[in-house]
């Protein structure tokens, strides 16, 4: 199970999300609590909007293999960086020689000429022989731009291709990144249906262009999995939260969203912050939200997925 | 020696009302007294709750920092009222905050005495859990009423009647351990089973009956009277609120949760709809045959009625979620 952290409204230093919280992004990595089953240790990436930067539509990336937190690199840009938009992952793999690990599987994804970037927490059960049904549905300008081996890049490539346009000038309607994701779900389950696939796998997708974040809480054939197989967080639906406010930072001895009734920024992540989490809401499973910020104003808009 | 004017103040409280004098004394022997002054804190939002308060005499706030709204306050609590037992059914870490307004004189009964109840007194467990569950029940009536309200008002889509007549087609299948490809070994080690005896528990089983289910299958509508009981094997069913030909989804329940008509535990109609929303294969318990078994083994009965009793304080949790949701998101508008 890999971990997800994005965020949009007032500029923030990258730092006060990625380390300072007592449940931060990269003390997640080495938390004993999440690591009954795997360790998240297969890649770190980011994204970064900020507005002051040179060509403010497209992000900051930072990928790397490196271990988080002895990555001096990453510290160095967290405490500089300010930016009104972030979505960072750190990936997470089994304990298996098979898997590869290498900076072209490091999420999240962002293909030349586009600015929308996808990152991925779940597994496609049996992915290998689904892979080529979906080529298909990639536009052929994509094709050439999959270097890795992840069921994550083709989703990404799925997902793009479904979009009316992928102009980082060109604002794209609440609307159509539903049906963009949607579609990108139903193709999938197709390609499943035809290879007799009903094993469950989630696919919490985390998509942003630096003015929205769309993200999923989904699993395909949800609770069908070997009667008797080993614990494994695989099946599993992964669990996706939110807290919004006017600012993230430390307030009242700890860390937590402002609340002075303005609702100016929003965190999404796969997990709290911190260790108290009676501030934060637990999307529902089944849920694609897309949220983004009118006039200073966060609009979360959430609806329920039926494929 | 324990004081006879108290035993008598605690059986007219909430949580002890159904119990007995002498099911009193073993509770007093694992309980003490605190008194705490005005502003004292008893529970912290965010902090674990290790057990339950009963207020006797004084009074308290409960508070709640809401996303987006700030701190509210939801009640004052006074004599005889409980706080803590949320703790107990489904969530150790306090989601509220709990604060003495004057000088309040408390019992204070640990989680680990309900934890050893459920061994050696199961009666008396499921006298408080009667006691609880009629709190949840009443706050989940509550959460429904302030629901529905909000959804009437909203412009959340409708269901299309087509989809309402396709799925009240469906029907649940009875089917075989066999032909669904479980053994009763794989069964009897589920979690749900497991502090059972191998005799109590294929005498349950001789009460259920295995159902599959297609998606989209109604399996207990709002309204409805019942008190079928469902324990789920495969796939996954989704609770809601309905209004005004709108649904709000209040949770999915996942392999191995068990869910329950409201007349299990007394006469009201179901204010929440069960469906599957996957595929799905399940235990069931009909109505009449859980009525047989609470005459015949009560044990296994206090049992299921335990199960059922975190299903209920679950479902009571997840409508505070959803209004909390249905106030900071634009819902399947």
């Amino acid at each position: 199970m890999c971990r997800m952290l994005s965020y949009l409204g007032e500029p923030i230093a990258a730092d006060e999300l990625l380390y300072k919280p007592d449940n931060s992004f990269v003390k997640q990595t080495y938390h004993p609590r999440y690591m009954s089953h795997l360790l998240n240790l297969a890649g770190f990436g980011i994204v970064a909007w900020e507005a002051a930067s040179h060509n403010p539509v497209l992000p900051h990336v930072y990928k790397t293999t490196n271990l988080p937190f002895y990555d001096g690199n990453l510290r160095n840009i967290a405490d500089k960086i300010n930016p009104h938009c972030f979505l960072a992952h750190i990936r997470g793999v089994s304990y298996d020689p098979h898997e590869t690990v290498s900076s072209q599987n490091v999420h999240p994804f962002i293909f030349p000429h586009t600015n929308i970037a996808l990152a991925h927490n779940g597994a496609l059960s049996e992915f290998e022989k689904i892979k080529f049904d979906l080529l298909d549905s990639v536009h052929p300008n994509f094709r050439q731009y999959i270097h890795g081996t992840t069921d994550s890049e083709w989703i990404y490539a799925v997902f793009i291709s479904q979009l009316l346009s992928l102009s980082p000038t060109e604002p794209h309607a609440t609307d159509h990144i539903m049906q963009a994701i949607l579609n990108t779900l139903s193709i999938i389950e197709r390609a499943r249906h035809k290879h007799a696939i009903h094993i469950a796998s989630p696919v919490n997708l985390f998509i942003t262009n630096g003015e929205f974040i769309a993200v999923t809480r989904f699993v395909f054939d949800f609770g069908w999995l070997p009667f008797d197989a080993p614990p494994s967080t695989h099946f599993a639906y992964h669990s996706l939260w939110y807290t919004y406010g006017e600012n993230y930072g430390l307030y009242d001895n700890q860390y937590q969203m402002r609340s002075s009734g303005k609702k100016s920024s929003i965190i999404i992540a796969s997990e709290p912050l911190t260790e108290d989490a009676t501030t934060w809401v637990e999307v529902p499973e089944y849920t694609l939200l897309v949220v983004r910020r009118e006039n200073a104003e966060i609009e979360i808009v959430s609806k329920d997925i039926v494929l | 020696m324990i004081n006879p004017e108290l035993k008598m103040a605690l059986l007219k409280t909430k949580l002890c009302k159904h119990l007995e004098l002498q099911e009193l004394d073993m509770l007093l022997n694992y309980s003490r007294i605190i008194i705490f002054n005005a502003a004292d804190m008893l529970l912290q939002q965010g902090k674990r709750s290790d057990g339950v308060y009963i207020v006797m005499t004084g009074a308290v706030s409960v508070l709640a920092k809401v996303i987006g709204v700030g701190v509210i306050n939801l009640a004052t609590l006074s004599d005889g009222d409980f706080v803590g037992e949320s703790g107990l059914i489904v969530d150790p870490v306090s989601a509220v905050s709990v604060i003495a307004k004057i000088e309040t004189k408390c019992i204070f009964i640990p989680n680990t005495y309900f934890a050893m109840l459920g061994v050696f007194s199961p009666e008396t467990k499921h006298k408080i859990n009667v006691s609880l569950i009629e709190n949840v029940l009443l706050h989940l009536q509550m959460m429904h009423s302030k629901i529905t309200q909000v959804m009437h008002q909203s412009k959340m889509l409708s269901i299309s009647i087509f989809d309402e007549v396709l799925h009240s087609l469906t029907n649940p299948k009875k089917i075989t351990l066999e032909s669904a490809m479980i053994q009763v070994d794989q069964l009897q080690r589920l979690d749900f089973f497991r502090l059972l005896s191998e005799e109590d528990f294929l005498f349950l089983l001789q009460y259920m009956d295995l159902y599959d289910a297609p998606r989209h299958c109604p399996l207990i509508k709002e309204g409805e009277k019942t008190a079928d009981f469902y324990l789920i094997l495969r796939g996954a069913v989704l609770s809601s609120v309905r209004s005004g030909g709108k649904a709000a989804k209040l949770s999915v329940l996942s392999p191995f949760s068990v869910f329950c008509g409201m007349t299990f535990h007394e006469d009201m109609s179901m204010l929440i709809d069960f469906t599957t929303c996957e595929h799905a294969i399940f235990l069931k318990i009909p109505a009449e045959k859980l009525a047989q078994l609470k005459n015949t083994k009560i044990d296994i009965w206090y049992y299921l009625y335990d199960a059922m009793c975190r299903s209920w304080a679950n479902l009571a949790q997840a409508a505070d979620k959803l209004d909390i949701r249905l106030h900071s998101e634009l819902y399947n508008r």
